[in-house]
């Protein structure tokens, strides 16, 4: 599992990704440090608008600073500032090192290129492999990635696909470079639930064999549960808790985790229970609380919350746990 | 015996394509909702859940079958006729910001029905109805769709089919496009709502949990076909259709990764879904299903009764 050595896969250091919008600076990403080690996976969660996606994107490099936008913090992966990178140097590491899987697999796969042509292009390039080598690796990989018949579905089209078959094409593109890093934005939520398994039970395979890590990013803490060694919980731009998997869903320290897991209805639970809701929205990102940025939505907030923002520290009994909160919930048992 | 509000029987819907080939959206299925009953209908994207929500609503009105509302065939009548007829019957959409027009503002959203319908409505009855769906009126009043969350106007969309002094409410994913912490709020106002008005639902979900959570009885569709009907506290422990099993054993929760999954057997699980221009014959779930037969190809399962109020389709579940 974790294996914190000396140099991590991926080290992100206070990172903040400000957008400048009309309505002025919005902190998306608002201070979030982690490492990553190789082969470890991690799983980020968060509702719309915590800043998730964002820090995923800016983690590759997709988000760096310019007119729209300010990148602060490190992101070093592999001992390299990802932020420092020129265009060139970024485009060598997307693809051949770090590999990506989005939500909606169309909008990933160009639609009057064929399904082979999308594996082969990367292949060609960062591989130096000639036509037929490409073809030949490229039928592998979908092989490798369960399309049934894949000398025949090399040749279609993506809309010739169902949603399953392009996202695992998608899947096959971003693993056809063997990268040491794989970041999957909501890689299952435009699947149907048996589809989603097939494909999370896909990447957790490849994971063993290929020895990849993986960030899973999901609003879905039931995707996350079972997938994840460890799970950052985000909330306002910023992690709020961050556990072991199984840790952070057996004794969450920070009301808003545990919050979340009594909101979610649950298959062994009889039908018609009051689901524990969050009351009040998240804050406006523009103008963010001074304080705790859960406060207002709270059970367990008290007056010391608004004053100050809380940092991540670990618990007490636990080094592997940080949460960021001034009273936090399980302390001491319940 | 309880009172049915709503009667289903031999639902067909197709849609033509062209070229002479017939999309089969639902092919004969039947049901009954009971008075102050929730039925959730549960499936996965092209099973026909959504097409069955909207043929009950005669949204196009359906190829065949029969549709009775409060002891009224629907299928007999057309224009304002059906429109007076159906009243009783609201929807209610997944896309709640979509559904509303951009143009309105609140106040006049919540009123648009009985307007319609001719009938005046004070601004105190506005009040009252947007506080009974947890809108406050005073911030609310003047706002259009585009300045509220999407909870905010999934609350709207409540308030204005509830104007309507409804039976029976259709929701048809109502909670798939909103946040968790939002979904458990409107969960908990449908629910209520429901308790108030004593009405009817159907509830239309992919999400096994939010369906188990809302439900009385749980009918699971599978490519235009009832597998199963189930009392919702049943669904867990005591479903017998192999589809069903397959649906909860993918729920993505506590799951461990599988690590020794074998590649074929990951390949057979990869089954797709067959296409409903051509759906196999007989029992259209046997492609994918590790209990299929020759029969399973040959003769259509009918529904046989496993409990009280639980029905499945299957050759091979043993009663």
């Amino acid at each position: 599992m974790t294996n914190q050595t000396a140099t991590p896969l991926l080290e992100v250091n206070d990172l903040r990704t400000v957008l400048h919008t009309p309505r002025g600076d919005l902190a998306a990403v608002d201070g979030v440090s982690f490492r990553l080690g190789r082969g470890e996976t991690l799983g980020i969660v968060g509702e719309s608008g915590s800043g998730k996606s964002v820090l995923g994107r800016t983690v590759m490099g997709l988000h760096t600073t310019g007119p729209t936008k300010t990148v602060t913090g490190q992101v070093l992966f592999a001992g390299r500032d990802v932020q420092q990178l020129d265009r060139r140097a970024l485009r060598e590491l997307w693809g051949a090192e770090i590999g990506m899987v989005f939500q909606d697999p169309m909008t990933a796969l160009n639609p009057v290129k064929r399904v082979g042509v999308h594996l082969t292009e990367t292949l060609r390039k960062h591989r130096g492999l000639d036509r037929k080598q490409a073809k030949a690796r490229a039928i592998e990989l979908l092989d490798l990635v369960g399309i049934p018949d894949p000398r025949r579905r090399i040749d279609q089209f993506p809309h010739e696909m169902s949603g399953g078959m392009r996202q695992r094409v998608v899947i096959a593109m971003a693993l056809a470079n063997e990268p040491a890093l794989l970041i999957a934005d909501e890689p299952t939520t435009a699947l149907d639930v048996t589809v989603q398994r097939q494909i999370l039970d896909l990447l957790a395979r490849l994971q063993k064999e290929m020895g990849m890590a993986i960030i899973l990013i999901s609003h879905n803490l039931g995707v996350v549960a079972g997938r994840a060694d460890r799970v950052a919980v985000m909330y306002g731009g910023r992690i709020s808790e961050t556990a072991p998997a199984s840790t952070l869903f057996e004794t969450p320290q920070h009301p808003y985790t545990e919050a979340l897991l009594e909101a979610i209805p649950r298959l062994e639970e009889p039908p018609h229970r009051r689901l524990a809701a969050i009351n009040g929205a998240p804050p406006d990102m523009v103008r963010p609380p001074e304080g705790c940025r859960f406060a207002a939505r709270c059970r367990h907030a008290r007056n010391d919350c608004d004053q100050e923002l809380p940092e991540l520290v670990p618990a007490v009994h636990d080094a592997a746990h940080h949460f960021a909160c001034f009273h936090p919930v399980n302390q001491g048992g319940r | 015996m309880t009172e049915q509000v709503l009667s289903v029987a031999d639902l067909v819907v197709e849609f033509p394509l062209g070229g002479g080939q017939t999309v089969h959206a639902v092919s004969g299925v039947s049901f009954d909702v009971r008075d102050g009953e929730t039925l959730g209908i549960l499936g996965e994207s092209g099973c026909g859940k959504s097409t069955v929500g909207r043929a009950v609503m005669q949204l196009p009105r359906p190829t065949a079958g029969s549709v009775r509302l409060l002891g009224d065939e629907l299928t007999e009548y057309a224009g304002r006729r059906l429109r007076r007829q159906r009243s009783p019957m609201q929807m209610i959409f997944q896309d709640p910001v979509s559904s509303l027009n951009p143009r309105r503002k609140v106040k006049d959203l919540v009123a648009e029905g009985p307007r319609m319908r001719g009938r005046s409505v004070s601004d105190e009855e506005i009040r009252s109805m947007l506080s009974a769906v947890g809108l406050d009126p005073d911030v609310v009043w003047d706002r259009r769709p585009h300045e509220l969350s999407g909870g905010q106007c999934q609350r709207l969309c409540i308030a204005r089919a509830l104007m309507l002094d409804p039976r029976m409410l259709i929701c048809d994913e109502p909670v798939s496009s909103l946040d968790v912490s939002v979904q458990a709020q409107i969960l908990n106002l449908l629910e209520d709502t429901k308790e108030r008005h004593r009405l009817s639902m159907i509830f239309i979900a992919h999400d096994l949990a939010v369906v188990k959570n809302i439900s009385d009885r749980i009918m699971v569709m599978y490519l235009g076909k009832v597998c199963e009907v189930v009392p919702a506290d049943r669904l867990a422990e005591h479903a017998l259709h192999p589809y069903s099993l397959l649906l909860i054993d993918s729920v993505p929760e506590a799951h461990l990764p599988d690590a020794d999954l074998e590649p074929e057997h990951a390949a057979e699980r990869a089954g797709e879904l067959p296409s409903p221009i051509d759906p196999p014959s007989g029992c259209r779930f046997r492609t994918r299903c590790p209990l299929a037969t020759e029969r399973c190809a040959v003769e259509e399962p009918e529904m046989r009764e496993a409990a009280p109020d639980h029905f499945v389709a299957c050759h091979h579940v043993e009663l």
